[in-house]
């Protein structure tokens, strides 16, 4: 049994789970995936050296360190449920496939979910070929595989460009990259970047990549609609006024086999929120963000880093990812030093804030769907069913889910959800932190009946006794 | 009214379409606590012969004539019923409640064997025996409500979320003149009706009164849609047992239906642990263990979400229906433990009874809250 157990591999999860080791604490580091990293490090299932080094410069010192440091590793594993126990926490795991994996018992918990992402609607969006911007990149990455030929990156903020970019490093002939918002009219947002090199260098580097492939680059932009039988065939470009409204003049059509959309993350609170860790929400934003207080919550030995603290970024998430480490270790008494970067943090937390303010979201997306277009796939809601449970006096994304079902399919909202809390904000006027969201009732991931195991059977480590599913655990 | 829960908006509706004027109030809004928190059952297999079958009986009646007057509005579905017992002595002992339901009047068929599995084809052979009870029901509440709250404002009635009652003001009579709430006094002309479910304890003291109701915790498993594995509601006989026991531990027993969305609904626990929102994992899993005892297919299918939801218990399991005895003008409706959905519209005729209205059909004494005045100091 660990002292510590870190929920998530990504660049936060792997910096908390470095600085507690360092500290002398026996860490598990959890992970869904089959390999470390996390969404914007997601490796490669084979890459030729197994380094990870195609996917971030530094990873490969990371991966060893871990190793070395004798962090056990357990990826291919979710925590479907957490929950207070004597002396810690249990967590319930599951395979990605919704098999049972076994619980863990642990003193401390850091919390390192992530995010995910953020779409808004518009006509044909549910075509296939039309995905998230970061599940074109995962695909990319993970399995080499392009989404497309000929491809239409848009939506808002700063992911579109390494999206894009990546893309046409793949071999992809990226056709345009559409921006709703128009980060050089706030020079004075733009100007707070200036103190941050590390973003404005990768961002020239992406963009670099673009200019050499000749994208165009569009700001004040959408993607209005999506045309095609099978699959996306098309899409429409319609430019937009401030609020996104799109304006009746500009309309171009590209012709394209797959479109990447992303408007930005949405902290992952499922287990924050089981613990009953408090949230909360930015103005004009959907969903919420864990509260806490340099990475210490009001939970006693629970701690949270990166984005599920609000989004920041990889290299914000790493800093987070480290103090909160260190705070859990001095926590189980191993008095780790307090060295976390303070100076650094504050520079990665401002330089995080910036770029939020550089793409606020507008509301004249609610513009670019009709009656028809599905807002909630799981259970099949239009936009239609949703406007007309409105009218009828739904003032809450929880009133709203009770009339028309939407949110209560099979990915719980995690798609919808922010969109609904978007909508019922515009058609009440209320603040997105007023009208709820859809992350309250909680199972983290879905999991077989048969493997939430009897209630009596001692919290047993399943994986020992099972050498395939401890297979994945000796892969970094 | 205070409560917009399926109980308030059935009695507010029903009150203003008889030409009352209706006012309800709810601290978050239409079923946001109990009601959207159950299964949305209308049960008379689980009701003990006598006062409480009554009741039911006559509720569920209201209830098929509520959908046709709203047709499909929500998902009313006379899907009927499936009690099954484990043993041999347990069935005994459901064949002999079945045998005093009956006399009372409520359609019940004894199974075994062969005829049992044809009814019920992936039910675990080791069930011993069952009886069905054609009359059981389900709908889905928080349409139910929303269909209440409709027909409410369509007659004039207003609906207030957001509002918290904070105490009341008396006329010269002692009686209820004005309620003070959070957004300001509401002037009461007839009564004030308590039909805050679980939270009724708390309300009524706020007003001067007294009823003894406390959160009774169930948690309710919501699986991922799969083809309907059986097309009724079945439940395990000692779900029955576990109402009416007041020992500690989780009081679990299963309780397995399909939803027209293709998802099944598990339950049930019961617990007294006050209004804690945390889910227990043991709770889910004991619930899980004895769902796939009685359909062993549910081992693959896979768990969406699970919620707690907060039943109004009385020391009698009997809802409390009447004026409170220290607090002339305040009428309650609450206390129906697990059966609110069930018990709604005969709730609501009983409290139109009440404020001089027809008899609901069935004995009102009985709910008073007079019964509990010995418990008293």
């Amino acid at each position: 049994m660990s002292e510590l157990v870190v929920v998530g591999g990504g660049p936060a999860g792997m910096a908390a789970a470095l600085a507690a080791s360092a500290a002398g604490v026996s860490v598990t580091l959890l992970d869904a995936a089959p390999r470390l990293g996390g969404q914007i490090y997601r490796q490669p299932l084979r890459d030729a050296d197994g380094s990870g080094a195609a996917i971030g410069p530094h990873l490969p010192a990371r991966f060893a360190a871990l190793r070395d440091a004798g962090v056990e590793l357990l990826t291919g594993r979710l925590v479907w449920a957490v929950s207070p126990v004597p002396g810690g926490y249990e967590l319930f795991l599951a395979t990605p496939e919704g098999a049972g994996a076994g619980r863990l018992v642990a003193p401390a918990l850091v919390l390192a979910t992530g995010a995910s992402e953020l779409v808004l609607p518009f006509r044909g969006w549910e075509l296939p070929g039309v995905t998230t911007a970061g599940a074109a990149q995962a695909l990319l990455k993970h399995e080499g595989v392009l989404l497309g030929r000929r491809v239409v990156v848009a939506g808002s903020g700063p992911f579109l460009l390494p999206v894009a970019a990546a893309l046409v490093r793949g071999g992809a002939h990226v056709a345009a990259v559409v921006e709703a918002g128009d980060p050089l009219r706030r020079p004075q947002a733009l100007a707070r970047l200036g103190a941050a090199p590390r973003v404005v260098r990768d961002a020239l580097s992406y963009l670099a990549v673009l200019a050499g492939a000749r994208v165009p680059l569009l700001r004040g932009a959408a993607v209005t609609a999506a045309v095609g039988g099978e699959r996306v065939e098309a899409v429409v470009v319609s430019r937009l006024d401030a609020q996104w409204r799109p304006r009746p003049d500009g309309e171009r059509r590209y012709l394209v086999d797959a479109a990447c959309v992303s408007f930005g993350f949405v902290p992952r609170l499922e287990l924050a929120r089981q613990l009953g860790l408090s949230d909360h929400t930015a103005p004009g934003r959907p969903g919420a963000a864990a509260r806490h207080d340099g990475g210490v919550t009001g939970l006693a030995g629970v701690f949270v880093a990166g984005e599920l603290t609000g989004i920041g970024g990889a290299h914000l998430a790493e800093l987070e990812g480290e103090r909160a480490g260190a705070a859990a270790a001095r926590y189980l008494g191993h008095g780790a030093p307090e060295r976390a970067r303070h100076g650094a943090l504050a520079r990665a937390g401002r330089v995080a804030a910036g770029l939020a303010a550089l793409y606020p979201l507008a509301p004249g997306w609610l513009e670019w769907s009709d009656q028809e277009t599905v807002v909630c796939r799981c259970e099949d809601v239009t936009v239609g069913a949703l406007r007309r449970a409105l009218a009828g006096g739904a003032r809450s994304v929880r009133e709203l889910r009770s009339v028309t079902r939407c949110g209560m399919g099979y990915c719980q909202g995690r798609t919808c959800g922010p969109i609904a809390q978007l909508l019922v904000a515009a058609a009440t006027g209320r603040a997105t932190a007023l009208v709820g969201d859809l992350h309250l009732r909680p199972v983290a991931t879905p999991v077989a009946l048969g493997a939430l195991g009897a209630p009596d059977a001692a919290p047993a480590d399943e994986r020992d006794a099972d050498p395939a599913a401890a297979g994945p655990s000796t892969v970094v | 009214m205070i409560g917009a829960g399926i109980v308030g908006c059935a009695i507010g509706a029903l009150l203003q379409a008889e030409g009352l004027e209706v006012c309800v109030v709810d601290q978050i809004g239409p079923a946001a606590g109990s009601s959207s928190a159950g299964e949305g059952n209308l049960l008379v297999s689980d009701k003990l012969p006598g006062l409480d079958l009554e009741m039911a009986r006559a509720s569920l009646a209201r209830w098929r004539e509520l959908a046709q007057e709203h047709s499909g509005e929500f998902e009313y579905e006379q899907k009927g019923g499936l009690v099954v017992a484990s043993d041999e002595a347990a069935f005994a002992e459901l064949v002999a409640l079945a045998r005093a339901q009956r006399e009372e009047g409520a359609a019940v068929r004894v199974l075994a064997g062969a005829e049992l599995f044809a009814l019920e084809p992936n039910l675990s052979r080791e069930v011993a025996g069952g009886v069905f009870y054609e009359e059981d029901a389900q709908i889905q509440p928080m349409l139910a409500v929303d269909a209440f709250v409709r027909s409410l404002r369509r007659h004039g009635g207003r609906l207030v979320g957001g509002v918290t009652v904070r105490g009341a003001t008396r006329s010269g009579e002692g009686r209820i003149g004005r309620l003070g709430t959070s957004a300001g006094e509401i002037g009461v002309g007839r009564a004030v009706v308590n039909a805050a479910g679980a939270w009724a304890g708390e309300v009524a003291a706020c007003l001067g009164g007294e009823v003894p109701v406390t959160p009774r915790r169930g948690h309710v498993l919501v699986t991922e849609p799969v083809a309907p594995l059986t097309p009724h509601k079945v439940y395990e006989s000692g779900y029955v047992a576990a109402i009416h026991d007041d020992a500690g531990g989780y009081g679990a027993s299963a309780v397995v239906e399909a939803t027209p969305s293709g998802t099944m609904l598990l339950g049930s626990s019961r617990e007294f642990v006050g209004f804690s929102r945390t889910i227990n994992p043991a709770v889910c899993a004991a619930i899980a263990a004895r769902a796939i005892r009685l359909f062993p297919a549910l081992t693959s299918v896979r768990l969406l979400r699970t919620y707690v939801g907060f039943r109004p218990a009385t020391p009698d399991r009997l809802p409390v229906l009447g004026e409170d005895l220290h607090a002339p003008g305040l009428l309650h409706a609450t206390g129906h433990e697990g059966a609110g959905v069930g018990l709604a519209p005969a709730s609501a005729r009983a409290i139109l009874a009440l404020l001089g209205g027809p008899s609901p059909g069935f004995g009102l004494d009985p709910f008073s809250p007079a019964r509990f005045a010995p418990l008293r100091r």
